[in-house]
């Protein structure tokens, strides 16, 4: 508990911050009597508590810390070739999206699959959500800030500091998740929002920046490969079937308000990576002149260069904004896995009408059990940015084809297509993956795997990241092949909450 | 100051207004919300049925079976 630039003033505000999250928890335990409400606020969200939530929780640590270590050693392509091109897919979200699924009454992903496709399609579109909700990466980011900042165990840190995010997420479901993401989401913009100017001052602007660091790091698109930043805008697709995007338009009052939530938080998310990107290339300018210790490791760039600049008391709430960075993610994605176990699992598959209150019973179960396969695979896995790409990898290659069938496609659309489309997505996920590791090399300046290879005298490369171009594709193919088989399904006459 | 220092301004005043207007508005919806106004108002209009099963997305005629 030793950082030379925090004062007591600063881990008070942490320890009050971190108290005011259970209490909120706590209060609103009473007010979420029904499955409805634990898992989807009772559809009663307006825009503002969207705004907050879903800015939140896509803006994890992989944001704060990735986009800031890329403009810290490559410029301000970190902001145009990396981050802005996948807003382009979180606009069409925006505007083609939460209309469509809003309208359509659901409560989960995987349950637009079970009623055009049938219990299995249901099944396996829970098992995949089950899957990439695991929040493995947010709770190994959490135990890394605190080795780095406080120096405590990271194992403990994301023990204790994950438990805040578990014990609210149970006691309050999505209203708890929600209303902590608002302060959470405050507490990040408006912290990181006063310590770039400061640090701006600090280190003389952008023109200090100009002589520190070399003039590449001005040019717009860098030297990176157009694959690649294509590579890097295609993640942004994952948003198009993102259980916990899907969620919060459930939740939303109207279309609507999900609609100007979606638009409202893409000025939000482009105003919050311009400040990422320019902390970190400040402090690159920082490191340069003597005022950040100069073996600043570029993933800690930011972190140090933002406490740093702010005085007491601000640097403790900044710090809060960033601990809040990472639980607003592990709360969010618990609560969908749990979710996916009780609605998308056990619910078609128990043999009796399930009650509302077993429902939340289940859920709950879900998200203790999602929490703690996430702390586990965060300190089984060496690369856990690997497991992330993974995780999202499968989920976009298995469920997008044919949730954007249901949503876009008035023809055909049989359950072979979707269970065809599903096996095919996953394989290549797994097959791509297995081919790149085993026929790749590591590149240590890109942190990926890089397959190089010749073909009639040419030379090629396929990077990691180009997965998507692969398997999205295999999961079209198996979805047009699986569509000659069969006849659109029919659902049966049964109630939600029973079999 | 040069161009990148405006546009960093810029950010940082629209990120920081944006945060405190859309609490302000938050704090005012979630009372509602909290204090049983707007959920009996909602009731009323509600399109929510949790006990049914949600329509499909769309079907064509031609392929119903």
């Amino acid at each position: 508990m030793d950082h030379p630039y925090l004062s007591w003033i600063d881990y008070a505000v942490l320890g009050v911050y971190l108290l005011g999250m259970l209490g909120v928890g706590y209060y609103i335990m009473r007010k979420v009597p029904s499955f409805e409400e634990f898992l989807i606020a009772g559809r009663s969200m307006t825009t503002p508590i969207l705004v907050c939530t879903l800015a939140s929780t896509y803006y994890g640590l992989d944001v704060l810390f990735g986009t800031s270590e890329m403009s810290f050693n490559n410029g301000v392509v970190a902001f145009f070739g990396y981050s802005q091109l996948s807003l382009g897919i979180y606009f069409f979200a925006a505007i083609a999206l939460s209309e469509k699924l809003r309208a359509a009454k659901f409560r989960s992903l995987p349950e637009i699959l079970e009623r055009h496709y049938g219990l299995k399609a249901g099944i396996l579109g829970g098992l995949v959500s089950l899957f990439y909700s695991l929040p493995a990466l947010a709770l190994f980011g959490l135990g890394r800030l605190c080795e780095v900042v406080f120096g405590f165990d990271a194992r403990l840190g994301a023990l204790a500091l994950g438990g805040v995010a578990l014990l609210y997420t149970l006691w309050g479901g999505l209203w708890a998740v929600a209303i902590t993401d608002t302060i959470q989401f405050v507490l990040m913009c408006v912290t990181l929002a006063i310590a770039i100017p400061l640090l701006m001052a600090n280190i003389g602007g952008f023109e200090a920046v100009a002589s520190a660091v070399p003039v590449g790091h001005f040019a717009i698109f860098g030297d990176m490969p157009i694959w690649l930043m294509l590579a890097y805008a295609a993640t942004g697709i994952s948003i198009l079937v993102d259980p916990g995007f899907y969620q919060r338009v459930f939740a939303a009052k109207t279309a609507r308000q999900a609609r100007n939530a979606m638009l409202l938080s893409l000025l939000i998310w482009f105003a919050y990576d311009w400040l990422v990107v320019a902390g970190g290339m400040l402090a690159a300018a920082g490191v340069a002149a003597g005022i950040l210790p100069a073996k600043l490791h570029s993933n800690d760039a930011l972190l140090t260069a933002v406490v740093y600049a702010l005085p007491a008391g601000l640097a403790g709430l900044f710090l809060a904004g960033v601990l809040a960075t990472a639980m607003s993610t592990i709360d969010s994605y618990s609560l969908v896995a749990g979710a996916n176990l009780s609605y998308d699992l056990y619910r078609p598959l128990a043999r009796h009408p399930v009650t509302d209150r077993e429902l939340v019973r289940m859920t709950k179960l879900g998200i203790v059990l999602s929490w703690t396969l996430g702390y586990a695979l965060a300190y089984a896995f060496d690369k856990l940015m690997a497991l992330w790409v993974f995780q999202a990898t499968a989920l976009t290659s298995t469920v997008l084809v044919p949730i954007f069938a249901c949503l876009f496609w008035k023809g055909k659309k049989t359950p072979t297509a979707c269970l065809l489309s599903i096996v095919l997505g996953l394989g290549s996920v797994i097959a791509f993956y297995f081919a790149i590791k085993h026929f790749g090399e590591p590149n240590e300046i890109y942190g990926t795997y890089i397959w190089s290879f010749s073909l009639w005298g040419s030379g090629y490369e396929i990077w990691q990241e180009y997965s998507l171009f692969f398997t999205l594709p295999m999961s079209a193919i198996g979805f047009l092949i699986g569509n000659c088989f069969g006849s659109n399904y029919v659902p049966s006459e049964r109630g939600v909450t029973g079999r | 100051m040069n161009g990148w220092d405006l546009f960093t301004w810029f950010n940082s005043v629209l990120l920081a207004g944006a945060a405190v207007a859309i609490f302000f508005f938050f704090l005012k919806d979630v009372g509602g919300i909290f204090l049983g106004q707007g959920r009996e108002r909602d009731r009323g209009q509600a399109d929510a049925q949790p006990d049914v099963d949600p329509p499909i997305l769309d079907r064509s005629d031609s392929d119903r079976s």
